[in-house]
């Protein structure tokens, strides 16, 4: 009985342990980490210039891209969330992660730019297509360059 | 000639009925992913659905009683009794995502937040529960719900590769950025969607509610096996609309303000107009089911009166079981939990849940003590069988898939 509570108490152990904060092991598992919230990033870019073209062609409702954009800002936070939560392993993944977070702000700034439009304030509709057209391909070169890494 | 009316008349319904926000989310999901190539599992679900909703219907008409009421003679209270819990359960966590689903879709049409909407949403259904004819509620939801069909034109509107889309669709395959564990989770979760629970207890409980005899069998057979198929094409379209627009920018769908995009694009403003409407007669519909049926299983399990063509003060317990059931289901909505991840969780759980619905409904569709002649033949329980080993798999598979890949992530 002593024997079984001792393991049970090690496997309890052992699995707190592999929960606690620390670094990756490799330079490659950081970037595989990096990688993940990037794409979440491109594809929430991706929605919104689609949302945005949609309404300065008069195909969509204020509403409509309103909602839209609001979704996409909701994933590019979670994005920034998990490049910022990252412990990197060394002073090159610290740079990827510092680039990263980089991108995924000014992905957020273009998306919030966006939804001012939207809603009749802000920048032209030029301009904030430009502005989520340089987010994109930021963060496009930004994750081919992890991916080769990874 | 009023005869092929309700004949149409249900077909409609059935076309219009068949989709509720898990199918909406889980399909646009999976198309944006995986493109057309869990277009198969739409099938199996569909034929599952129509295999086991039919026999239910059968039970009713021929018994006069709906399932759950003989689920618990049949089997005893206490198998019948976790079945129950499983089933409520699962019921609660549909209900809750067709709540959220009713104030995205509200949200859409206003960009009011969908906190503020939830309550409305919540009270607007509970109304037509406690002061809407069954009928009425269920044919005006599923023809308005029709108006989903813009998804299936805006596949034509988009102009797609139909090599691309039939090489999916025809030979699946996982795509090399997606994991077999995700293709599979993902194959759970619209098997989930496509079988929920709540639709068969609906059905059996809606035969008695409009009094179904021998007679009307053929006809319901009609509805089921014409309407529900059409229902599994729109949700194949939805999956299309997502894999031609979304699919080839590597953009994931994780919003319902995602979902409209291509059919705005198909259609324009008009378009979008049809399709927020089709989404939100769909997600309150569905909510009405879920929140019937919540009462119609604690109900016919614990021997209280109960239907709709009762008053509600000669139904007390069951209207009782309605109203908390979307109090809880508000109030959990209000705690901020974004709907879709709700949505996502209870078509998983949904699946999880499959052989306690549908075990019992076989058992007792081949007891000629409540079934007299009319008993299954042996093709019907061939497919039946067949589908109860799928159905097992997928039910074992579910929670293990959900954790390995992160629920889907």
């Amino acid at each position: 009985m002593r024997v079984a509570r001792a393991a049970l108490a090690v496997v309890a152990l052992a699995t707190v342990a592999g929960c606690a904060v620390g670094s990756s092991s490799t330079r490659a598992d950081d970037a595989r980490a990096l990688v993940d919230p990037l794409e979440q990033s491109s594809s929430a870019v991706a929605t919104a210039q689609i949302a945005v073209g949609l309404l300065g062609d008069g195909d969509l409702t204020p509403a409509v891209t309103d909602t839209s954009l609001l979704d996409q800002n909701a994933v590019l936070e979670d994005a920034g969330f998990a490049v910022s939560t990252l412990v990197p392993t060394d002073a090159t993944t610290s740079t990827w992660q510092a680039d990263s977070l980089a991108a995924v702000r000014e992905a957020q700034a273009a998306v919030v730019e966006a939804r001012a439009w939207a809603n009749g304030s802000g920048a032209g509709e030029e301009a904030v297509a430009a502005a989520l057209d340089d987010s994109a391909d930021r963060l496009e070169e930004l994750t081919q360059r992890l991916e080769a890494a990874s | 000639m009023k005869k092929v009316l309700g004949l149409a008349l249900g077909i409609l319904t059935a076309i219009g009925g068949f989709l509720d926000i898990g199918d909406l989310v889980t399909n646009a999901v999976v198309g944006s992913r995986f493109g057309l190539s869990l277009a198969w599992v739409v099938l199996v679900g569909v034929v599952g659905i129509c295999l086991f909703a039919q026999m239910s219907g059968k039970v009713a008409a021929v018994s006069g009683r709906a399932t759950f009421e003989i689920i618990r003679e049949r089997l005893g209270p206490r198998t019948a009794g976790a079945n129950l819990a499983a089933s409520f359960l699962i019921n609660l966590l549909t209900l809750t995502a067709e709540v959220g689903g009713i104030a995205l879709a509200l949200q859409l049409a206003s960009s009011v937040e969908p906190r503020l909407w939830i309550p409305v949403a919540g009270l607007a259904v509970w109304l037509v529960v406690w002061r809407t004819k069954f009928s009425i509620m269920e044919n005006v939801t599923g023809l308005v719900g029709l108006t989903l069909i813009v998804f299936a034109v805006a596949v034509f509107q988009l102009g797609p590769d139909w090599g691309t889309l039939a090489d999916q669709a025809f030979q699946p395959s996982v795509p090399a950025q997606e994991g077999h564990a995700v293709y599979w989770y993902y194959a759970i979760a619209l098997f989930g969607a496509a079988m929920t629970p709540y639709e068969v207890f609906f059905f059996s409980s809606g035969a008695v509610e409009e009094k179904w005899t021998v007679k009307d069998l053929s006809q319901s057979r009609l509805n089921v096996l014409v309407g529900f198929p059409f229902g599994g094409v729109l949700s194949v379209a939805i999956a299309a609309c997502a894999a031609i627009v979304f699919l080839p920018q590597g953009i994931e769908v994780s919003s319902l303000s995602q979902i409209v995009l291509p059919v705005a694009m198909a259609g324009g403003k008009l378009a979008l107009a049809v399709v927020i409407i089709g989404i939100v007669a769909a997600t309150f519909g569905a909510a009405l089911e879920t929140s019937l049926s919540s009462g119609y299983t604690l109900a016919q399990f614990m021997g209280w009166s109960w239907g709709k063509f009762r008053r509600p003060t000669h139904a007390a317990r069951f209207h009782l079981t309605m109203i908390i059931c979307l109090v809880v289901a508000v109030a959990v909505l209000m705690t901020s939990v974004n709907p879709i991840a709700v949505t996502e969780f209870s078509v998983v759980f949904s699946a999880v849940a499959l052989p306690l619905t549908y075990l019992p409904i076989l058992v007792i569709a081949n007891d000629p003590e409540y079934m007299g002649t009319h008993v299954n033949g042996r093709v019907t329980n061939g497919f039946a069988l067949v589908y109860l080993v799928i159905i097992v798999s997928a039910s074992a598979a579910a929670i293990p898939l959900m954790i390995v890949t992160g629920a889907g992530s």
